[in-house]
């Protein structure tokens, strides 16, 4: 339990360290990141940092930090964004535990955030352009819409997964665009399943879609290629050897392993949804 | 660029559906799969203007060609329909229309591929691939077999909203050049004898 006011408290002997932090974007992103090694004592909730523009008074909004998800085994942190890259903040810290009871106020710390080289930008979303679907065919070069913001005109995307070239990277505007069309081809041997693409700004500022959709339900999934007679053509023939196959599971008589789409071993819808947007279309067929 | 408009089923599939299940789900969508009312819902100022004349050909036994519908007011609605053809399992085909003269919107589905009660439903993609074109594609799965037409039976009817006085063909793209393949094929992959024939195929609105 923290003693009410108590003074000279395990936190605040540690002191406070004020981190520009590297990350610090443009002088409309200014950001100052406050860190600060985390107490050991169980039954601490959360802090709260107290700040402001002069020493000793702290009349901007106080900002919480919770112990059990904000904070690592180590460390805490908490970044402040919007900030005027002219002005110096000062802070104090004060630690709250389950009772309610706060600490005393941790020695004074400030610092002045610094502008850095780059905006990171946001990615939301990526499909097939054309069909407007996740799905990325192996062996065909395909236009990938991807969805954000602070794109900027030296931007880059390449996807985790190396075995996913990108060629071109065009935007409609030159900077701050939403959406870039990024020509990307999946290999024979690009493994399938969902992959994460990375949009990168000019230096080192990137960011890649599982940071905005951890779940990656947005992302890139790389499927076989639709064009299963390897004539060039999505047509009848190929949504004929998936009807046919349609059903069937890995070791079946009727199983053929170039419908099943998504490589779960069954011949099913989930291949279906996969193959159909591709109906009627010229690809390049896998070797 | 984005496809102009993918008719096919507004919804995902699942990976396994009951019978009973798919049904519902059919039923629940058929506005949506049928086209019905284009996408502002107004008839539009011509819309009891119209008529068509549309010059098919006869039906010979082994074809495949356009048979007009009904026409209400504003609307041309085309039958694509199969004339004496055995092992029906899969179809692909594309067509062209004069995209200054209609739109396209949207299809609804015939009774060809459901003879049989099929214990999975057919599967239709209509997809209007670039102004003026339309692909279309539409199977049967296994276990369901093939189905064979000794008389007339059609495919899906095609349903045009009247944009602008005007005429044009509607007819099916049997050039080389053309994405897709026009073809019928049966449950073993086979190619089935079937000819698509376009006759004059002029549709006007005046």
């Amino acid at each position: 339990m923290v003693e009410r006011r108590r003074s000279g408290w395990t936190l605040c002997g540690l002191g406070l360290a004020l981190v520009a932090a590297p990350l610090i974007m443009s002088a409309t992103y200014v950001t100052l990141e406050v860190s600060w090694p985390r107490s050991t004592e169980p039954d601490l909730t959360r802090y709260v940092i107290h700040w402001g523009t002069q020493s000793g008074d702290y009349s901007l909004p106080p900002a919480a930090v919770m112990v059990k998800t904000d904070c690592s085994p180590t460390t805490c942190s908490r970044s402040f964004f919007g900030l005027d890259p002219t002005q110096t903040y000062f802070f104090v810290l004060t630690a709250i535990d389950e009772a309610g009871n706060e600490s005393a106020p941790s020695p004074e710390a400030s610092g002045q955030p610094r502008v850095a080289e780059c905006v990171p930008p946001v990615v939301t979303g990526a499909e097939d352009a054309l069909t407007a679907t996740p799905y990325l065919i192996q062996c065909a070069q395909r236009s990938v819409s991807v969805t954000g913001s602070g794109f900027l005109s030296q931007v880059s995307v390449d996807f985790i997964d190396s075995s996913i070239s990108v060629a071109a990277v065009s935007s409609g505007s030159s900077g701050g665009a939403t959406e870039l069309l990024v020509d990307a081809t999946a290999a024979a041997i690009t493994g399938l399943g969902a992959k994460d693409l990375r949009v990168t700004n000019a230096g080192t500022c990137s960011a890649t879609l599982s940071e905005h959709d951890p779940s990656l339900k947005s992302s890139v999934e790389v499927v076989k290629s639709p064009d299963f007679n390897k004539n060039g053509r999505v047509g009848a023939e190929d949504f004929n050897d998936l009807a046919i196959a349609f059903g069937s599971e890995i070791g079946g008589a009727k199983y053929n392993p170039a419908a099943d789409m998504n490589g779960d071993g069954i011949i099913n819808g989930d291949d279906l949804n996969r193959f159909a947007p591709f109906l009627g279309l010229l690809v390049t067929p896998c070797p | 660029m984005k496809r102009i408009k993918d008719w096919t089923r507004l919804t995902r599939w699942p990976a396994c559906l009951p019978v009973g299940a798919c049904a519902l789900l059919l039923c629940l969508l058929a506005p949506a799969c049928s086209g019905g009312q284009d996408d502002s819902g107004n008839d539009g100022p011509l819309a009891c203007s119209l008529n068509t004349s549309f010059e098919a050909p006869a039906h010979a036994t082994g074809t495949v060609t356009f048979q007009t519908y009904s026409n209400p007011c504003g609307e041309l609605n085309l039958n694509v329909t199969f004339t004496g053809i055995s092992n029906i399992f899969t179809v692909g085909f594309d067509l062209t229309y004069p995209s200054g003269t209609f739109s396209f919107n949207g299809f609804t589905e015939g009774p060809l591929l459901k003879q049989g009660f099929p214990s999975t439903p057919p599967f239709f993609s209509v997809t209007e691939t670039s102004p003026g074109r339309i692909a279309v594609f539409a199977s049967r799965f296994s276990p369901d077999g093939s189905v064979s037409v000794a008389g007339e039976t059609f495919l899906l009817t095609l349903r045009f909203r009247a944009l602008m006085i005007g005429q044009g063909t509607i007819a099916f793209d049997l050039s080389g050049t053309s994405p897709v393949q026009d073809q019928v094929l049966d449950q073993n992959g086979n190619l089935v004898p079937a000819t698509f024939v376009n006759g004059s195929n002029v549709a006007r609105v005046f």
